[in-house]
């Protein structure tokens, strides 16, 4: 009768076992499940973050070439410097183009000793020549300015742009000329007066 | 289904995802690396322009002097006249077309005279190479060109092409 109540008890302990073991395991099973998903949440989270990266590195980088741009301001640095140099010829051959914009700048009438054409046609000429030969064959668009700044602002004597010519940033090189004169060449877009 | 066979196509899917991710991340560093070396390569060849431009501006064959001193930025006239006929660039056994191309390999180097509305050509040195190369790198350098004979300056530029 022992032995029979014994096997009893123990056959109720092990139900009893049983059942809290069943709960136990559907609710550690559960509570798995959730810390899975916010595991699997966090590196879906992460992985999205650094393919973004990769993405905005790789493929939106911003392109900056210091070296064009210093290949366009040798160029227009240059360009000023031997313009004003050169012999106006076809204007006067004892004067540079320099003394020919401070002579138009001063006078805005001023006549060609040699050729009798006005200095600021004779100026726009010239200049568009030397323009198209050096950077129109290379297809870069580009503006120039020649003009004379006062308290009062700025009086453009010359202005030559070329075709295509947009708003975006340029590489400029602003060159002053005795007599608050000032020349500008702009490559690549507009130029604007300080 | 089993429990085994779940837990196999689980470890199946895992894996499947994690060299997914993996090949993506290759994908990204070979292209990230490409894209750096292709920039390496043209940044190299304009230093090598810039080089190349720096060395024939101030070759003294071809600058103007005044009682033996150097005029910066200033190129003579009728010495890349004489310079330009001695070089002879069509010429393939030019020895001087040949030593000056060993200086500068791949480089042709032309100056343009622009005087009384017309464009005078003067190739200095080099070969055009267009069609073996794979690109083209230009320098335009403005220079003032001086006649001695007629006192003038005039506007020129050196055309430097490098190919590539």
């Amino acid at each position: 009768m022992n032995n029979l109540n014994k096997v009893i008890n123990k056959t109720k302990f092990n139900n009893n076992y049983n059942n809290n073991f069943n709960n136990n395991y559907t609710s550690y099973c559960n509570n798995k499940g959730q810390v899975e998903i916010v595991g699997l949440l966090v590196i879906v989270l992460l992985i999205s973050l650094m393919l973004l990266f990769a993405v905005r590195v790789v493929f939106f980088k911003e392109q900056t070439n210091e070296l064009a741009d210093f290949k366009d301001n040798q160029l227009v640095s240059s360009f000023t410097a031997t313009l004003l140099r050169t012999t106006a010829e076809g204007c006067s051959n004892k004067q540079d183009i320099e003394e020919v914009i401070t002579l138009t700048a001063r006078n805005p009438s001023y006549i060609c000793r040699d050729s009798g054409i006005n200095g600021i046609d004779y100026l726009d000429q010239i200049i568009s020549l030397y323009l198209r030969s050096i950077l129109g064959n290379e297809k870069i668009p580009y503006q120039y300015l020649i003009y004379t700044s006062e308290f009062g602002g700025q009086s453009i004597i010359i202005n030559i742009t070329s075709e295509n010519l947009s708003k975006t940033s340029a590489t400029t090189d602003i060159f002053p000329i005795p007599g608050r004169i000032f020349a500008q060449l702009c490559v690549h877009g507009e130029c604007y007066l300080q | 289904m089993k429990k085994a066979q779940l837990r196999i196509g689980e470890t199946i899917i895992t894996l499947l995802i994690f060299f997914i991710l993996l090949g993506m991340g290759l994908i990204f560093y070979v292209k990230f690396k490409s894209v750096s070396l292709e920039q390496k390569l043209q940044d190299q060849d304009q230093i090598n322009t810039l080089n190349i431009a720096a060395q024939v501006k101030f070759f003294p064959e071809i600058q103007c002097t005044f009682l033996g001193t150097e005029i910066s930025d200033c190129l003579d006239k009728y010495k890349i006249i004489a310079f330009s006929q001695l070089v002879e660039l069509n010429d393939p056994n030019n020895r001087l077309n040949q030593y000056y191309s060993s200086l500068f390999p791949n480089t042709l180097v032309t100056v343009y005279v622009i005087s009384s509305g017309d464009e005078q050509v003067y190739p200095l040195f080099g070969r055009n190479t267009t069609a073996e190369s794979k690109g083209l790198d230009i320098l335009s350098i403005p220079t003032a060109v001086y006649d001695p004979i007629n006192d003038i300056y005039e506007f020129g530029y050196m055309k430097i092409e490098v190919f590539v």
